[in-house]
């Protein structure tokens, strides 16, 4: 009798996991979900359907579902009619509602349903103080219904984006933001201020390149206490292009001597070493290979392309054999995106496209079709690519690569110089 | 009899355990609130006067990318530098896509600009020239400002081969970020591949 009971449990506990798991496991059958504002929310400054159309934003751009425009009257606390939401295709549904409490606190609570299971499977709240954080509301609830789906991370969607912008001629100012810029924040104004790179994983501080003085110099600004540092100066120019992973070693773009060339700076030593020797035009350095290898963009082929350097060796490396014109690197592992141009003659429509390639085989593949495609920054967990592109006006490109889908988010003011995340 | 009793307590246990099940996937967290102000609070801003007028702009009028397209006109042939009330026109060099070499055409601008810098620091000590080295807006802005300061330090060298002192240049490069035109056309994009002469007292 035990025996047929264990096995009983046992059975239930193992078909309840595989209905979960099957969700996710077969790409060809993401999941459809649905999203419904509650009857009985408030509708201050329209906060309910900016939020919607935000959730639904993110899980479409997650790569992980599917997602359908439904328009279902339905009361926060009432049980789903599920029959409707099966016949609409559904297999999940969530459905929130927002109000503002006594302390003018913006909250949302949410109710997650399965839809085939028939069950209320998560059910939190979100609040926040500002109505300008909303962005941030919405991240937060498409990645803990991707996280109880147990489907890759999303994670990345909660994190600033900085960037700076060019607002008139020499003068830019940095930004952050949420993914999708709705949500934006000047962190540094006046003068000419660009090349915002962050200096470490945890977004609490970043590089940038200032113009106010005499010559350009590379600021280091601490976000949550406001204090700035200047770590070098140059006659000429100064760009920090990456930051090892430890945060320790800066890959520098420097013109001491009026002569564009890549240096590796300590900032515990503050020894800087001189990479590239060339009298052209060497920028843009990445590390590779654990910080043992400089990826770079040198004019030394007599236009711009890119070419690896092993950090204490001579030796440069060419790694782009298509193109005349290749600027631009971003690498993750052993892939390096690059923006190449297309045409020979500059002035077309179908001007600078993003190009993968790994670095361990002969494998290219295209990532855009059209217009001035600039700037490619891989995600930390290198699934994802960040990139400028300049049509009539500035956007903020994401490319999910393992989804083949590509995704663009419009700045509405200025332009955008470089950005970073 | 006990045995019955047994097996009627497994299945009443079964049964629990059933339904425990059922609701094990179900997360409530109706107590704990996530706030996402915490991360954004701590963010300290330098100005905490008005936010920039670009972000409480709800439309896309005042800083549109409209507002850029202009021609400022004070520039187009070169800087004008006015030490101690006399106004200098040093014209600006200009150079071919993706180049930094001065043609010979140019060559004779910045040779002219020799001259009117040498008689201007006859009668005033201490004078510098700043250069500037612009782009048009192909191309990578980091490839751009080590392209313009190429071109600044073209017109450097060749101030310095008619006769001025190393020590009295500064160079920088804008990069793209001074155009003096931003029409979509060969004719602006010709304009901005430039460096500048200025006078600084």
């Amino acid at each position: 009798m035990l025996k047929v009971l264990l096995f009983f449990i046992f059975f239930e506990f193992a078909f309840s996991l595989d209905a979960t798991m099957e969700i996710i496991k077969n790409k060809s059958s993401l999941p459809t979900i649905g999203v419904v504002v509650a009857n009985n929310t408030s509708k201050e400054n329209a906060l309910d359907t900016k939020i919607l159309k935000l959730i639904q934003k993110d899980l479409q751009v997650s790569g992980h579902f599917n997602d359908t425009q439904i328009t279902i009257e339905s009361e926060f606390n009432s049980l789903p009619k599920y029959k409707i939401l099966r016949e609409n295709g559904l297999d999940l549904y969530l459905i929130f509602k927002m109000k503002v409490d006594l302390n003018n606190q913006y909250i949302i609570d949410t109710k997650l349903y399965d839809v085939n299971k028939m069950e209320l499977v998560l059910s939190k709240a979100y609040s926040t103080s500002s109505f300008e954080r909303y962005p941030f509301l919405a991240h937060k609830i498409a990645i803990d219904i991707n996280k109880y789906l147990k489907a890759p991370s999303i994670e990345w969607m909660d994190r600033f984006v900085i960037f700076s912008r060019y607002l008139d001629s020499k003068t830019s100012e940095i930004v952050i933001a949420d993914y999708t810029l709705t949500y934006q924040k000047v962190v540094v104004r006046g003068g000419l201020n660009i090349f915002p790179k962050w200096a470490s994983s945890n977004q609490n501080a970043f590089y940038y390149t200032s113009y106010k003085g005499i010559v350009p110099a590379l600021i280091k600004k601490d976000l949550y206490t406001n204090r700035s540092e200047t770590i070098l100066s140059s006659d000429g120019m100064i760009v920090c292009s990456d930051v090892s992973e430890d945060g320790k070693k800066l890959v520098l773009t420097m013109a001491p001597n009026s002569q564009p060339d890549i240096y590796v700076y300590n900032t515990e030593t503050k020894i800087k070493n001189r990479i590239t020797n060339y009298l052209g035009i060497d920028v843009g350095g990445s590390f590779v290979e654990n910080d043992s290898k400089i990826i770079f963009v040198s004019d030394r082929l007599k236009y711009p392309n890119i070419f690896a350097k092993k950090i204490g060796s001579t030796g440069v490396e060419r790694m782009i054999y298509h193109g005349r014109n290749n600027s631009q690197s971003t690498t993750s592992d052993d892939y390096i995106v690059y923006s190449s141009r297309e045409t020979d003659n500059e002035f077309g429509s179908n001007i600078f496209n993003l190009y993968l390639i790994s670095t361990k085989s002969d494998y290219v593949r295209r990532l855009t079709t059209n217009g001035q495609n600039q700037f490619p920054k891989f995600s930390a967990d290198g699934e994802s690519l960040l990139f400028i592109k300049s049509t009539d006006k500035s956007y903020l490109g994401i490319i999910r690569l393992n989804y083949n889908k590509s995704f663009l988010f419009p700045l509405n003011a200025g332009k955008l110089q470089s950005i970073d995340w | 009899m006990k045995s019955v009793l047994k097996n009627t307590v497994l299945g009443i246990c079964a049964l629990g355990l059933l339904a425990g099940c059922a609701s094990k996937d179900v997360e409530y967290d109706d107590s704990a609130v996530t706030n996402v102000d915490q991360q954004i609070d701590r963010v300290a801003v330098s100005d905490d006067k008005a936010q920039s007028s670009a972000l409480n702009s709800n439309t896309d009028s005042q800083y549109s990318t409209d507002s850029l397209q202009k021609i400022t006109n004070a520039s187009v042939n070169g800087v004008k530098s006015d030490i101690n009330g006399k106004v200098v026109l040093l014209e600006s060099v200009h150079f071919g896509f993706d180049k930094y070499k001065l043609s010979d055409e140019m060559r004779k601008i910045a040779s002219a600009n020799y001259i009117k810098i040498d008689e201007v620091a006859q009668s005033y000590e201490g004078l510098k020239v700043k250069i500037e080295g612009n782009t048009d807006e192909w191309g990578s802005d980091e490839y751009n400002y080590a392209l313009g300061l190429k071109r600044a330090k073209a017109a450097k060298d060749a101030l310095i081969a008619d006769g001025v002192n190393e020590k009295d240049i500064v160079m920088v490069s804008f990069g793209e970020s001074n155009p003096v035109c931003t029409q979509k056309n060969t004719a602006c994009w010709k304009m901005n591949r430039r460096a500048d002469y200025r006078l600084l007292p």
